[in-house]
């Protein structure tokens, strides 16, 4: 009983995770209109104080933007920017960046 | 005491053309300086010397020892790492320019003059005036330096409050001069006075305004949301005044940096429109209704330009042209107050 149950719960949190995961690049490009003042229209940055974002890993990209959003990592630009995301807007943008090359 | 100087027209526009000349040079300036902003070029020069630091760098030997003095700061350890040496001349350039500009405005404002005081061309009225903008413009100096040394430090971005009093002093020595100029050649009567107070208040207003845009270039705030008229999905976007205390985020948060300075635009259009409406309906001088329309026709123009410079992603020129676009827009507002409030 106690294993299906630990099976169950593996099952529902890994089903979670990759919900979570698995965000919509096409919808993710919609809303970077407001990234590429700084990150560019392809995700590539005009300006040395800025990163690229193109091609950048899809888990940090929205770990960054968690952390942002939550205070963890604290930066005036990025926290102004992530304070409007919700949880899918983080994981469309880290699909669609992670997506460019 | 009445031989003190000799007061005449001709004199007076001699004064005031010269003040027109500064008055050019300073507004070259302000483009200058907004270049160097935008180039990121303001923290190249890592020391202040305003007498030897008009000599360039004249061989490779000296270039190097100012790439490596550069190279010292934070700014390049964190910023701008592996720079070349052709990429560290551009920025030094800006810089550099801008330096020697502000002493050529400096000896453009004083040799004429210690000139006109030696020959008594100055009124008892007027020579205070002069001081005061003498020593203004030495403060300008003083508070460039102040400015830039905020950046020389380990989080490499020059405060927003020092870069906007920089740009603020130099807005308000700008018209300082303009008025002053116009006040020796710009005479009128018969203008309906109340609207010279109206018209005044829309100077003070577009100087606020210039304060606000400093606050947007100090935080690089115009490189978020590039969209109008919506700021990303809304018009009211969220997050805003959202630190404590709530009047902190006006200075310091963005998306309220920008969105102040959006609010601002609008309220100064509406003003502009309604007051350029009644003055054009009244018995105002064609000279004055030139006036009023050089002041509308610049309102759009700096209005286009800020949302170009919004939806561009600030492109350098745009941006240049933004920030001079507000001091001719203030030229016009001045010259409509001046008219209107029948000074002689």
């Amino acid at each position: 009983m106690k294993t299906l149950l630990n099976l169950i719960a593996v099952v529902l949190f890994s089903s979670l995770a990759s919900v979570s995961f698995a965000g919509d690049a096409a919808a993710g490009k919609a809303k970077s209109v407001t990234c590429a003042g700084c990150h560019g229209t392809n995700g590539i940055s005009n300006n040395p104080m800025w990163p690229n974002l193109a091609g950048q890993k899809q888990a940090y990209l929205a770990s960054s933007l968690q952390m942002y959003r939550d205070g963890r990592r604290k930066n005036a630009m990025m926290s102004a920017m992530a304070k409007n995301l919700t949880d899918a807007d983080i994981a469309n943008l880290a699909a669609y960046y992670s997506s460019l090359k | 005491m009445i031989q003190a100087y000799s007061s005449s027209v001709r004199n007076d526009q001699l004064i005031a053309r010269w003040l027109i000349t500064c008055a050019v040079v300073i507004f070259g300036m302000i483009l200058l300086g907004g270049v160097t902003r935008l180039t990121d070029s303001g923290l190249s020069m890592v020391e202040w010397n305003p007498i030897m630091g008009i000599i360039p760098p004249l061989s490779q030997a000296d270039w190097q020892v100012l790439f490596l003095k550069y190279q010292q700061f934070p700014e390049y350890r964190k910023i701008n790492l592996g720079m070349s040496m052709s990429e560290f001349k551009f920025i030094f350039m800006f810089e550099y320019l801008h330096r020697v500009l502000g002493r050529l405005i400096g000896l453009v404002f004083f040799i004429p003059f210690v000139y006109f005081l030696l020959t008594k061309r100055i009124s008892p009225q007027l020579l205070p005036k002069l001081v005061l903008m003498l020593i203004l413009g030495g403060c300008q100096g003083l508070l460039g330096w102040y400015m830039v040394k905020s950046g020389l430090v380990d989080v490499p971005h020059v405060s927003q409050y020092r870069l906007t009093a920089h740009l603020g002093l130099a807005v308000l020595i700008y018209g300082f001069i303009v008025w002053t100029a116009l006040d020796l050649i710009n005479k009128t009567s018969g203008q309906p006075a109340k609207l010279g107070k109206a018209a005044s208040f829309l100077s003070g207003l577009i100087f606020l305004m210039t304060l606000t845009g400093g606050l947007v270039a100090g935080t690089k705030a115009g490189y978020a949301y590039p969209t109008w008229p919506l700021m990303g999905d809304s018009f009211i976007p969220a997050g805003l005044y959202e630190m404590s205390p709530a009047w902190l985020s006006a200075f310091e948060n963005i998306t309220t940096i920008q969105f102040n300075h959006r609010m601002f635009a609008y309220l100064i259009a509406i003003l502009m429109v309604s007051f350029s409406v009644i003055a054009l309906r009244s018995n105002i001088s064609s000279k004055v209704r030139i006036g009023v329309y050089s002041m509308l026709a610049l309102l759009v123009v700096q209005i286009s330009l800020g949302i170009s410079t919004i939806v561009f992603h600030v492109p350098v020129a745009t941006a240049a042209a933004h920030q001079v676009g507000a001091v001719a827009l203030l030229t016009a507002t001045l010259f409509v107050s001046h008219s209107l409030l029948n000074r002689h």
